[in-house]
């Protein structure tokens, strides 16, 4: 089997997996919906300036998105942990091969959860999209940022004491900076414009973390 | 080597005595607030050092697998930690002064905040893997996968948007707006707190190096 | 003194003390690592 397809065949055995134990699929979709609905009821009755609005609602679905991101995504390798395959796994597949189906996986979930919680915020915080497509551009090429990243450092705590908050707080430094930039193009694409210059560094960003984890998938997911 | 540090002394105190009673402080500042550009740059700098150091003996302990290069790589992420709260603080103090407000959420100011956090979250991770094998490995690899993604937190946010950030030393011009005195005060200013970083670095190894030997320190 | 010369000797002193206190830590760094 080549390289790709066995990252394949580890997304799909992921996925399967999640579809049939639906543990993390509902505790990200539940805690995107909660946020969601918080924020709502939070921001909503109040009138917000129309100038103030597109930087806090960006703002606000990028923080939704992360910290649901936080929620699902470092299960990717705790699972494996805790479900004892993690040993298995580590002698017969390469680490390279693992992350690049792993990835897979998280960002599709991603993806999946950004369907969702846009239309959110479109029905509950009438939130007005100026440039669809420039939206579009800015989930995929924020989303599989985040998505490499956080499979990354979550190989890196999956064998960790305190995984929960050690995620967070190794991932807040680390991706902030595609955060900012993700913010920054959504702000532009609900304006109408399309947001060349922060894309081009997102798309930056993720090439850059897409070596670095490669380069160091062996490392992080070794025995 | 011990001649080096003894130097430090007087050197230094030079430095310090200078950056109070030499230059003139600078035009558009308020009265001496200038002056804290002998500390604060310093400080900033020993801990981009800090960082950059952190990262190549990181790469070189996964490579050679030698455990003192992990010991320099994790003290070296201590004393930058260290300079890299000076470097707020000083920063912070500046800020009152000229601007009335602690901190201003200025795209530098900001992402120098996250150097911070980057160096509590290395210690953080150090500090929750049990295994003493892996440990080492485990926290070289998250310092040099944030080595590559640093460029854009300390050289996209400042760029891109305007900033509240004095421009004397790092600007659009690429020249040094800086008068004599206040350059030889400054230059000096550098050289002595990246010694200083130098003689914390090596305390702090060998003493990380003797904790993790216990008695007898091998030859390497 | 003036008020500038003042902080100047305070920070030196300051300095001096620091000085002092890492110096003695290197000597018992040194001494550690000799004797083991």
């Amino acid at each position: 089997m080549s390289g790709l397809s066995r990252a394949w065949a580890v997304c799909a055995k992921d996925a399967t997996q999640e579809l049939r134990r639906k543990v993390a699929i509902v505790a990200v979709f539940f805690f995107a919906a909660t946020a969601l609905t918080l924020v709502s009821f939070a921001i909503g009755p109040f009138g917000l300036p129309a100038a103030d609005r597109p930087a806090l609602e960006a703002a606000l679905l990028w923080i939704i998105l992360f910290f649901a991101a936080a929620t699902g995504l470092p299960r990717a390798f705790v699972a494996e942990e805790e479900a004892g395959t993690g040993l298995a796994l580590r002698k017969t597949v390469p680490a390279v091969v693992v992350l690049a189906g792993k990835s897979l996986f998280n960002f599709v979930l991603f993806l999946a959860m950004a369907l969702i919680t846009i239309p959110g915020f479109l029905i509950l915080l009438d939130w007005k999209i100026g440039s669809p497509v420039a939206v579009a551009a800015t989930m995929l090429a924020g989303g599989y940022g985040l998505a490499v990243v956080s499979t990354f450092l979550s190989a890196l705590v999956a064998r960790a004491g305190q995984r929960n908050v050690l995620f967070v707080l190794i991932a807040f430094p680390v991706i902030l900076p595609l955060l900012l930039t993700a913010i920054a193009a959504t702000i532009e694409a609900t304006a109408g414009g399309f947001p060349v210059t922060p894309l081009r560094v997102l798309i930056a960003y993720d090439g850059a973390a897409t070596c670095g984890a490669y380069m160091l998938a062996a490392v992080a997911w070794e025995d | 080597m011990k001649f080096l540090k003894l130097l430090l002394l007087p050197y230094m105190a030079a430095v310090i005595g200078a950056a109070f009673l030499w230059p003139e402080p600078a035009k558009g500042f308020i009265g001496e607030s200038s002056r804290i550009v002998f500390f604060h740059v310093p400080c900033a700098w020993a801990s981009t050092l800090a960082f950059i150091v952190a990262a190549a003996y990181s790469a070189a302990f996964l490579w050679k697998g030698k455990p003192w290069y992990d010991d320099i790589a994790a003290s070296a992420v201590r004393i930058g930690l260290m300079f890299g709260v000076l470097t707020l603080v000083t920063g912070s103090l500046f800020a009152k002064v000229m601007w009335g407000s602690w901190w201003n959420w200025d795209p530098r100011e900001s992402s120098y905040l996250l150097l911070v956090f980057l160096y509590s979250a290395y210690l953080f991770l150090r500090a929750a893997v049990e295994d003493p094998e892996r440990r080492p490995r485990i926290a070289a690899a998250y310092a040099l996968f944030a080595a590559v993604l640093m460029p854009f937190l300390t050289f996209v946010a400042p760029r891109v948007t305007a900033s509240l950030h004095p421009q004397t030393v790092i600007n659009p011009q690429g020249k040094i707006l800086m008068d004599t005195p206040t350059r030889a005060v400054f230059f000096g200013a550098m050289a002595g707190f990246s010694g200083l970083f130098f003689w914390l670095l090596s305390i702090d190894a060998r003493a990380a190096r003797l904790r993790r030997t216990g008695a007898g320190v091998p030859a390497d | 003194m003036s008020s500038l010369g003042y902080l100047a000797a305070v920070n030196v002193v300051i300095w001096i003390g620091l000085f002092a206190y890492l110096w003695r830590l290197d000597r018992r760094v040194s001494e550690k690592e000799r004797s083991s």
